[in-house]
């Protein structure tokens, strides 16, 4: 047992952040204003996050933080070592065992069931934010619907790049209501917006919390001759093979060599212990990982 | 002095104006309406500035660096002729009032006073207004431009225009009037 | 005939100090009209609050809908009036930075009103950009640069091109000419008299400068102190100004 209080944060607060995760809930998309606390790491670096996983995380629940789609980066090792001696709460890499998963910039490739929980860290919540700087101006166009401004982006995007460009936080629509910024996560991931699990964003910095309840519809925005394509390397995972999952390209040596591999990390292991090998990848062997 | 003389002269406009013309649909054709031409009935006086009643001052007014062409084919376009026929009517009239060709694609801002007064002339003349007000039509140009305005001038008489112009040009006067009125009487000075 | 605005009795206070008071009149179909009057005079209140960005402290603002005929821009809902400000009317703003997206393309600054109405098709939505960039003289060459690249003349035209892009019907010009050198001006005043007459456009212009109006507007209001002193079609104003002020203002403009 640690000296804290369960979660780092004091139950006053977490009850806070839990009415808004409620109201987010309830009006999907919203944007939910919050106190956002001060917490023992900087802005940018997953406070929002942070905040959300507290307020949700009981003593019963198997934790897993992904930066990037890896569980053994720096940030999701010391987020998840910061919930392990708060909260003392039982911490996995597997996917399918978490109960909680926090994430920055992807969502696992394996499919979230109804009682996981997806918790976002969110730098920029406003999708309006890129052309209109006035918060004030934002928040009326949200009220009254008015997301031309959205589509000048992506126009944007066609005539600079001759297609959208944009890969990540690639803008949605809740519902048919509401606006949102899926969080820097590449557009890839955008379908699998409308799953099972509950999904939670949390901006710290910007003090904004928006959700999505199970299978919620979301729909990617387009031009109805630029249809939405969600877009990944045109490559399978060097290591375990993997033709549908989202990939990192990781250049080897000075010479240009490089390969692709799964960004997410548990996703790769999990198929290469059922024996798939990619063009560079060995054999798994158990003590190696 | 300028002033007064205007203002005379719109009270002469409106005690002639019913017997003088025959308007379209009503616009302005009770006398109640014509003698309210204040800021009142603004939208029909525009109206009938538009399409009714021309209008040939003697100051070249005009949006500077425009093309002459396109300052005399304007009333045409404002009154829905297609632009090459406006072109080519403004061509027609620009060079049958000697303005040389080379000029068409100046703007009249910088021309001669004489020029100016033709140019304006040939936009005042482009489309066939039923009625027309003169302001000294003649008053700076040379014989030769003199007759040839004359000239316009009766042909639209020819085709029923009610023109009302002021003339200090007396044998112009004579050539082109139907009645005379000497506004000397309203002159203030000499009422006495 | 039914007037495209009606204004009746607008005033609008800043604490005890008048901006604009007892303010009416009648704007019909493709007639365009000029107020005038010094700094301070209330004419760019008196616009404010026509064109919805003030709200006036008393009386009525009437605008002819294509729905529903005259309505109350006042007492309308925001929805509605934010609605006529992306469709109906037009705002030409003296400065084309507070009208333009700077970080935004001219294609894009074009597209943006007809995208708030839901065109949803790329290749449409260009062509109708590289339309109106032509109306106003600008090349499409230019259609991907962003405005920052423009001179001021051409951010002034782009500004009127991406405000009409969506047909209004009635536009708020702020000192369109203002702060551009002289033939520039004369370049934009020819061609807003072009689309005025091309597209049977109404528009109230508020300028401090007489050439404009005289050139550009059917009729005129002189402003002082907040009220209209003097009204009426422009070149009877200006040829035969009856109040002090205005004989004043016209006797002031330098003759060259």
């Amino acid at each position: 047992m640690s000296d804290y209080n369960f979660a780092y944060l004091d139950e006053q607060t977490k009850r806070m952040i839990r009415r808004a995760i409620l109201k987010g809930l309830a009006i999907p998309g919203y944007q939910v204003p919050f106190a956002s606390r001060e917490m023992p790491m900087p802005y940018g670096w997953g406070t929002g996050g942070v905040q959300v996983s507290a307020a949700v995380l009981t003593p019963d629940d198997t934790f897993k933080v992904i930066d990037q789609g890896a569980d053994d980066t720096t940030n999701a090792v010391s987020i998840r070592r910061f919930f392990q001696k708060t909260a003392g709460v039982a911490v996995t890499e597997a996917t399918a065992e978490a109960s909680v998963i926090q994430t920055r910039h992807r969502i696992p490739e394996q499919d979230l069931r109804s009682d996981q929980i997806l918790v976002y860290q969110v730098p920029i919540p406003e999708p309006l934010r890129f052309l209109e700087p006035s918060e004030v101006e934002t928040r009326k166009m949200h009220g009254l619907e008015e997301y031309g401004l959205m589509h000048v982006k992506l126009y944007e995007d066609i005539s600079q790049h001759g297609d959208i460009a944009t890969a990540y936080a690639y803008p949605v629509k809740v519902e048919g209501r509401y606006m949102m910024d899926p969080s820097p996560i590449p557009k890839f991931d955008n379908p699998k917006l409308e799953m099972a699990g509950i999904q939670l964003f949390g901006a710290g910095r910007e003090q904004r919390i928006y959700a999505l309840p199970p299978y919620t519809k979301v729909v990617s925005l387009d031009f109805e001759d630029y249809p939405f394509q969600p877009t990944k390397a045109d490559h399978a995972c060097d290591l375990c093979g993997s033709e549908v999952s989202y990939l990192d390209e990781l250049i080897v040596d000075d010479q240009g060599g490089r390969m692709f591999m799964c960004s997410d990390t548990d996703y790769c292991a999990t198929r290469r212990r059922q024996g798939h090998v990619g063009t560079q990848g060995l054999p798994h062997k158990e003590d190696a990982a | 002095m300028h002033c007064a003389n205007r203002r005379i002269g719109r009270r002469e406009i409106n005690a002639n104006a019913h017997d003088l013309w025959q308007l379209p649909n009503g616009i302005g054709s009770d006398h109640d309406r014509w003698s309210g031409c204040g800021p009142c009935r603004p939208r029909e006086i525009i109206a009938l500035r538009r399409n009714t009643l021309g209008y040939v001052s003697q100051f070249l007014r005009v949006v500077p660096r425009v093309s002459t062409l396109d300052v005399v084919s304007e009333p045409l376009l404002t009154t829905g002729t297609p632009c090459t026929q406006a072109l080519e009517t403004a061509q027609e009239l620009l060079a049958r009032l000697n303005i040389s060709e080379r000029l068409w694609s100046l703007s009249p801002t910088t021309f001669s006073g004489g020029e100016q007064q033709r140019v304006n002339i040939a936009r005042g003349f482009a489309y066939p207004y039923p009625a027309l007000l003169l302001d000294e039509p003649t008053a700076s140009l040379d014989p030769k431009n003199r007759a040839i305005v004359l000239a316009m001038i009766t042909e639209a008489k020819a085709r029923g225009a009610a023109i009302i112009g002021i003339f200090h040009d007396a044998a112009a006067r004579d050539e082109v009037c139907d009645r005379q009125l000497d506004v000397g009487q309203f002159t203030p000075g000499t009422m006495v | 005939m039914t007037p495209l605005l009606q204004v009746e009795n607008v005033a609008k206070f800043y604490g005890a100090r008048i901006g604009c008071t007892d303010v009416s009149f009648n704007l019909y179909p493709g007639e365009v009209m000029g107020v005038v009057g010094e700094s301070g005079s209330g004419k760019s209140t008196l616009l404010n609050c026509l064109a919805g960005h003030l709200v006036p402290d008393r009386g009525a603002v009437r605008f002819d809908t294509r729905a529903e005929g005259l309505r109350d821009t006042i007492t309308m809902s925001e929805p509605e009036r934010r609605m006529l400000g992306r469709t109906d009317w037009a705002f030409v703003h003296q400065h084309a930075r507070d009208g333009l997206r700077m970080n935004v393309s001219a294609g894009g600054n074009v597209g943006e009103r007809l995208m708030a109405v839901n065109a949803r098709h790329y290749g449409k939505i260009r062509a109708s950009a590289i339309d109106w960039l032509g109306r106003v003289e600008i090349t499409e060459d230019w259609i991907d640069d962003r405005p920052t690249a423009f001179s001021g003349g051409m951010q002034q035209r782009l500004q009127i091109a991406r405000n009409l892009v969506t047909g209004p019907r009635l536009v708020f010009m702020d000192e369109p000419t203002g702060g551009l050198d002289v033939s520039v001006q004369a370049r934009l005043l020819d061609l807003l008299r072009g689309l005025v007459r091309e597209i049977g456009l109404s528009a109230i212009i508020v300028t401090h400068d007489l050439a404009v109006v005289r050139l550009l507007a059917d009729r005129l209001m002189v402003m002082k102190d907040g009220h209209v002193i003097e009204a009426g079609l422009t070149d009877q104003v200006l040829d035969d100004p009856q109040h002090a002020y205005t004989q004043l203002l016209v006797s002031s403009v330098l003759q060259v």
